[in-house]
């Protein structure tokens, strides 16, 4: 190409051509590409049968089969309530931080993987997002989410692969019990054993309430408790305002000293705990803390949290998913602490 | 000489194929082979024969084919596929059918169309998008380091989507409003620069450094949007290293517009674009009015920019990269340039896709990992290699 502008050489590109050529492409393009706006259905659906519209802990309207038999579970408080129905047997796939050191157990306890029978060939990894694939593949019918898992692949799963999401994130006690009657809608299978488990459950909670009622009739000075589900150098993890550490602590007739906390979990500090003096302190013992996982006993381990000699208090290691998973065994392990906070008044449960 | 021309006066006729036609070919079926074995591979395997099965049938009429996964027609991809991998080759052995039943095929048809395609495509198009402006913006500013990150584009954009996760607006609102302030983030240093062209009397040096002084000016609003609300650093995190999960057809359709639109406009300047290697004066002395190229550059590719990465997140070295590998195939003529700088951009992003999905599967790296791992020693090798003198071509 010669540099000589005189002969052949470059033109340049003039405003009126330039505007015209993009408004064309413009046009082009988006006639060719506006069929995409609406594109294929998708194949993954739920299967042909009946079918039942619930209105899930996020407030969205499900419609979900009856009686599902291949579903996937995607929290061990999720877990625990499909157990109590006699659900197990449907469950195919769980979710599970595979790709941490850890696994499975990053999210079940030993205890619960051995009652529930999970193996880690069932897990699907739900962090830092959930294997979607995984879970169309497994021709999964419905699944069960709970707080933890993300918009994004509830959407995925819902608009891509067309499987019903239920999403049973309870904001109190009493949404657990919600969540087993919703439950029950979905399978109606279960229905005896939920009707059951939701009496039981109302039960306790009622009781409860009585006893903090009659407490407070009888003046009876309620013990002030920490409740912790860890500890720092400087400080222990309690629960705040709004979470069901706090409200368990409530409904048990307790006083707890981290209820001025204004997020639910935060960091309290050592010299606050030294300065309350607790009279019960309940500290969570999680089955992969390195001291445990070390045969290191709960409360040698507990020692060497900040002022722990000082704190003049009953002290009592707890399972620390039973405080921190809204599930149906934290509302049956209430009975035990209305028996630390009141051991003359309310005697230990039978079992 | 401004773009050479295979077989000039003087010289024999050359019967075979121009080298830059070669190249364009071979990255063009290098990439729809990469488009029809991708999305085999993910946390759920799927055999190639029935990937290309399903690919061809929803291209074709759109039905889901139930029977597709053993249809006769591709018995002989089956034959390849069996031949070469281990588990096809037992498979074969054992005299098991090639069905796979009705329902299996749905389930890999949705994760193989509905689920893993529309990544792919955004992936191919947002490469092509990202690798076109690179280029384009490396001749405008006859720099071979300018690329859509370094003029601010991308920081742009990464502000505008801080915005949204530091004001955490519900779910439902993010999906439209994470595209579109991304988009208005990225758009805003381009303007900028535009505005600053239309000045007069400006270098392209003092241009692109108005656009790096505006990327660490918006870097530091990043950082200051960060600090205000640390909760949001998480979202932000996984945004800045770029991601193409959340893909939608609208998404494809969306950057793929921009891509025609943006890339025909880009596309019209190769020759000018040639001759301002030369020098503003030069190109002003054969009738190339050097400062509007400029301008109209930066627009299209701003535009272009921040079109691609508001839908993929910020996601570096493919526009850096890519027209360094497309001159070394087809030499510094802007005209062959920009076409295969275009399919190198998506091949590189394409391929960082697929590592992003499978070098730890299943859980998905951010896409931004994949592709600084693979550009940033690929780019210094490049780089060696030239100052070497054993090849390579001024931007």
């Amino acid at each position: 190409m010669s540099l000589n502008p005189s002969s052949s050489g470059p033109r340049s590109v003039s405003g009126s051509v330039f505007l015209v050529a993009l408004l064309l492409t413009a046009g082009v393009a988006v006639a060719a590409t506006a069929g995409y706006y609406t594109f294929f259905p998708a194949a993954v659906g739920t299967p042909a049968g009946p079918h039942v519209t619930v209105v899930d802990d996020k407030a969205r309207s499900v419609t979900a089969p009856v009686n599902a038999t291949r579903i996937v579970v995607l929290a061990p408080s999720v877990m625990d309530l499909v157990y109590r129905l006699n659900l197990r047997d449907r469950v195919v796939g769980i979710g599970c931080t595979t790709g941490i050191a850890g696994g499975m157990l990053n999210e079940y306890t030993p205890n619960q993987t051995a009652d529930w029978n999970l193996t880690p060939g069932m897990c699907i990894t739900d962090f830092p997002s959930l294997d979607t694939e995984t879970v169309a593949n497994l021709s999964a019918q419905l699944v069960l989410a709970s707080t933890l898992t993300y918009a994004s692949d509830i959407a995925t799963l819902t608009d891509t692969y067309r499987i019903p999401v239920v999403v049973l994130a309870p904001g109190d006690l009493q949404g657990i019990v919600t969540d087993v009657r919703l439950l029950a809608e979905l399978f109606p299978v279960s229905v005896t054993t939920a009707l059951s488990l939701e009496a039981q459950l109302s039960g306790i909670l009622d009781n409860a309430s009585n006893l903090v009622t009659n407490l407070s009739y009888n003046d009876t000075p309620a013990p002030t408790v920490l409740l912790a589900y860890y500890f720092y150098d400087d400080g222990y993890g309690a629960y705040g305002a709004d979470s069901f550490g706090q409200s368990l602590v409530a409904l048990a007739g307790g006083n707890s000293i981290s209820s001025n906390l204004t997020v639910q979990y935060a960091d309290l500090n050592a010299t606050v705990v030294l300065s309350e003096q607790p009279k019960v302190i309940l500290y969570g013992t999680s089955w992969n803390d390195e001291w445990i996982v070390d045969g290191q006993d709960p409360a040698a381990w507990a020692a060497s949290a900040p002022y722990w000699s000082q704190l003049n208090a009953t002290k009592i290691p707890i399972d620390v998913t039973l405080i921190t998973e809204p599930d149906a065994s934290m509302i049956l392990y209430l009975p035990w602490l209305e028996h630390w906070f009141y051991p003359t008044i309310v005697p230990a449960p039978s079992a | 000489m401004i773009g050479p021309t295979p077989g000039s006066a003087g010289t024999a006729p050359d019967p075979r194929l121009p080298r830059w036609v070669l190249a364009f070919l071979g990255f063009a079926g290098t990439l729809a082979a990469l488009v029809f074995l991708s999305p085999a591979f993910g946390s759920v395997r799927i055999p190639w024969h029935v990937v290309f099965a399903i690919i061809l049938r929803q291209v074709t009429d759109g039905a889901y084919p139930s029977s597709a996964c053993g249809s006769p027609s591709f018995l002989s991809l089956y034959f390849f596929e069996s031949a070469v991998t281990r588990e096809g080759t037992a498979r074969l052995l054992s005299g098991l059918s090639t069905s796979y039943g009705a329902r299996q095929c749905e389930i890999w048809t949705t994760i193989a169309w509905d689920a893993r395609m529309p990544p792919l495509l955004l992936a191919v198009f947002a490469g092509a998008a990202l690798g076109i402006s690179g280029g384009a913006l490396q001749g405008t500013f006859r720099n071979p380091l300018v690329d859509p990150y370094l003029l601010g584009l991308s920081t742009g954009a990464a502000v505008g989507a801080s915005i949204l996760f530091t004001f955490n607006l519900a779910p439902a609102q993010q999906a439209t409003a994470l595209p579109l302030l991304a988009f208005c983030g990225g758009l805003v240093p381009g303007l900028v620069v535009y505005l600053a062209a239309r000045g007069g009397g400006r270098s392209v040096e003092t241009l692109l450094l108005t656009g790096v002084a505006l990327n660490f000016l918006f870097s530091a609003i990043l950082d200051l949007l960060l600090l205000y609300r640390p909760s949001s650093n998480i979202n932000v995190n996984f945004w800045l290293l770029g991601g193409l999960g959340d893909a939608s057809w609208t998404h494809d359709a969306i950057v793929l517009s921009a891509l025609l639109l943006g890339g025909t406009a880009i596309g019209l300047y190769g020759r000018e674009l040639n001759i301002l290697q030369l020098g503003s004066d030069v190109a002003e002395s054969v009738g190339v009015d050097a400062r509007r190229v400029t301008r109209r550059i930066v627009l299209v590719t701003s535009l272009l920019t921040a079109t691609a990465v508001a839908f993929t997140g910020v996601i570096g070295f493919v526009g850096l990269v890519s027209p360094h590998i497309a001159r070394r195939f087809v030499g510094p003529d802007y005209r062959r340039v920009l076409p295969v700088v275009a399919l190198v951009g998506a091949l590189f992003l394409t391929l960082s896709w697929d590592i992003a999905e499978t070098v730890i599967s299943p859980i998905v790296l951010p896409v931004g990992i994949p592709t600084a791992f693979v550009g940033a020693p690929f780019f210094l090798y490049l780089l060696y290699r030239r100052r070497t003198g054993t090849s390579g071509s001024p931007a």
